[in-house]
């Protein structure tokens, strides 16, 4: 019942900035939903705090910590406790608070329809191509040890740590039109600067890391007689590695494609340096407030909001029904 | 047939130098060694997992030095059995024959029945028990008939009394697939009922190899004698059954034992060197067996004297006493003394 009261006060808190009666609503909800659940009388008593709450949101939250006060006999965990829910209330309740200017309309602002598509099929694409890689990369990571591997693994780690911004010049500068790479290639007419190419770059160089390091991981916990036994009964190291490896860490290489998507929608300084056009759903957003203030950029931020919230806790519940799988 | 000569193995911190080892069509050969012995690698390298610096390695007089794994016809059994957790017990069976992209329906039928595992075809690995795990793990490994099986400690991980029954189902199985086998073990008792060859291995090297009796009455090395417990090991025919206990016939003498075999079958007996009782006179005692020998020579070795005994039948025993027991014995070399022993010191440890 503890943890229970922990979601309690964490709605307590949040509504008491609405001051509305939504959350007081959501928060019996939740608790019928666990009676239904657990068939425990006990839970009447959330019913009671709601509606403590409900005179004033105040009194609620009050009646809470001090339940959870004298439930919980370790001061670790009461500490945890009210911790813990202070910060997930400084997460969660800019969340909400935007998504109340969510409006239906912008489905018919055309240009943030397609900064959204740009979004999704740039993102989409950095991470089909970084899964390309990361595979034999993880692999050889996981599997051999040789002289320099720490500096190559800090290698690749090198684009989380880099500013965004400056990620962006460095591809510039060898992507772009005049570039060591880019000339050249524009020359067979593939174009980065201020075209998609570019954003996918971009995207590719800063969230790879994550699918890299997800494999790695997954790989590393296979035993590699798996693999020595695979190939002594007849399977060469590609059919092996089909037939063995994959099956096996296809929980880590979701996981590590919905991290790696999930940064790379996310990404803005980069893109945005490299190719400010086609807009992105996050420079378009960008353009909106320096162009016409935060207000009209708002329902727009707020749609993106949402649309990617959805995208993403569905891919993360699909990953992690085939983690346990 | 395999045949090893000159293979020098070198990995981190380890090092593995076989000489030479000759296995013939039929053979099942143990290996023993300690803990670090490079047992597990040896057979890592058959398989081809690890590159030799030096050496060759020929099957069936085909050089497979440096062949990749996948294709020496070489398959390999760990310890923990390594079933492909993502594929049911039939998938894993069938494995080796859809890579070959062979029919395996029938056969992944044939050795399930064989193996008494029919039941447990649409299982996946992780509600296995150990024994059944140990039996899938074989049925994968042979379906393809390799021509050469390795297995790594295959009974260590299953309980001890689990442990006489699977090795007889999985030797009775082996024997029909006429597979040669290479099997790495901590337990003597493989050799005896499994194997006709042993191998003896220390630091990466063997420092014993021959047929099973023969290491282990004769082992030569005072490493050999210690790990495998020097014991004697006597030849014999079974007479029948007399109160109880099996009367077997050594050297046209009658010995006892608590172990049963069949009438009129030849049997290898195993009996202690320390559970032998050496005295002038004949003793009265539990000791079931009493044989007149001489004492054909004595030697120290650390704290312990050994002494031969010897009949002119050729029956020959070892045994082992404390200095203090030869003095107050006052026992000399060409003396006749009576070996005692009880019938349930004496071991049945093979029947021919």
């Amino acid at each position: 019942m503890k943890k229970q009261l922990f979601l309690l006060l964490i709605i307590l808190l949040i509504s008491i900035f609405f001051g509305s009666y939504v959350f007081m609503a959501t928060s019996i909800a939740i608790f019928i939903i666990i009676y239904l659940k657990e068939r425990d009388r006990k839970y009447w008593i959330f019913l009671i705090l709601a509606f403590i709450g409900l005179v004033h949101p105040l009194l609620g939250i009050i009646a809470v910590i001090f339940l959870l006060l004298i439930m919980e006999q370790d001061n670790f965990y009461r500490l945890s406790y009210i911790l813990g829910s202070l910060f997930l209330v400084f997460i969660i309740f800019p969340i909400l608070n935007l998504l109340l200017y969510f409006s239906p309309q912008s489905i018919y602002d055309e240009a943030l329809i397609n900064a959204i598509i740009v979004s999704f099929v740039a993102a989409t694409s950095s991470t089909l191509i970084a899964l390309i890689f990361a595979l034999p990369i993880g692999y050889i990571l996981a599997r051999k040890s040789f002289a320099g591997k720490s500096i190559i693994e800090s290698v690749i780690d090198l684009p989380i740590v880099i500013p965004h911004t400056v990620a962006g010049i460095v591809l510039l500068l060898v992507f772009g039109t005049s570039g060591i790479w880019g000339a050249p290639l524009e020359e067979i007419g593939i174009r980065f600067y201020y075209a998609m190419p570019g954003i996918i770059v971009a995207m590719l160089f800063v969230s790879a890391p994550f699918l890299i390091n997800q494999v790695k991981e997954g790989i590393k916990k296979i035993d590699e007689r798996y693999e020595y036994t695979a190939m002594s009964l007849g399977a060469g190291r590609f059919r092996t590695f089909v037939d063995i490896i994959l099956p096996q860490i296809k929980g880590n290489i979701l996981t590590g494609s919905v991290n790696s998507w999930a940064r790379a929608i996310s990404e803005f300084g980069a893109v945005m340096m490299i190719a400010f056009y086609p807009m992105v759903a996050p420079t378009y957003i960008y353009f909106l407030y320096t162009n016409y203030g935060l207000k009209s950029a708002l329902p727009a931020t707020a749609f993106l909001l949402l649309i990617t919230l959805a995208v993403f806790i569905i891919l993360k519940m699909i990953a992690e029904r085939m983690k346990n799988a | 047939m395999l045949k090893i000569r000159n293979l020098q193995v070198q990995l981190e911190n380890f090092h593995i130098k076989i000489n030479e080892l000759k296995i013939e069509n039929g053979d099942y050969l143990i290996i023993v060694g300690p803990t670090g012995a490079g047992k597990t690698v040896f057979l890592e390298t058959i398989a081809g997992f690890h590159i030799p610096v030096a050496g060759e390695i020929i099957l069936n007089g085909k050089n497979i030095t440096n062949l990749p794994p996948h294709k020496r016809g070489v398959a390999m059994v760990y310890q923990d059995y390594m079933l492909f957790p993502n594929m049911s017990v039939e998938e894993n069976i069938a494995y080796p024959l859809k890579i070959r992209g062979k029919e395996w329906k029938n056969e992944v039928k044939e050795l399930a029945e064989q193996l008494e595992i029919k039941n447990l075809l649409q299982r996946y690995p992780k509600t296995l028990s150990g024994g059944e795990m140990q039996r899938v793990a074989i049925a994968r490994a042979v379906i393809t008939k390799p021509s050469l099986l390795l297995l790594d400690e295959p009974f260590s991980a299953l309980d001890p009394n689990m442990r006489d029954s699977a090795r007889k189902l999985i030797g009775k199985f082996l024997e029909n697939m006429k597979i040669d086998t290479v099997h790495v073990t901590h337990d003597f008792s493989d050799a005896w009922i499994l194997g006709n060859k042993l191998a003896v291995m220390k630091d990466g090297k063997i420092v014993r190899f021959g047929n099973v009796e023969d290491v282990f009455s004769n082992p030569q090395d005072d490493f050999v004698a210690n790990f495998l417990g020097a014991t004697n090991i006597l030849s014999g025919k079974v007479k029948g059954k007399e109160e109880e206990l099996t009367v077997v016939n050594v050297n046209e003498k009658n010995i006892y034992t608590v172990d049963s075999a069949p009438e009129g079958k030849e049997v290898l007996l195993s009996i202690r060197p320390e559970n032998i009782i050496v005295s002038k006179n004949r003793i009265e005692g539990s000791q079931r067996n009493s044989i007149l020998l001489n004492i054909e020579e004595i030697y120290r070795e650390g704290h312990l004297i050994w002494l031969t005994l010897k009949n002119d039948k050729g029956l020959s025993l070892k045994v082992m006493l404390t200095p203090n027991a030869i003095e107050a014995l006052k026992l000399e070399e060409g003396d006749r003394v009576y070996a005692s022993f009880k019938a349930s010191a004496t071991k049945i440890v093979r029947v021919i």
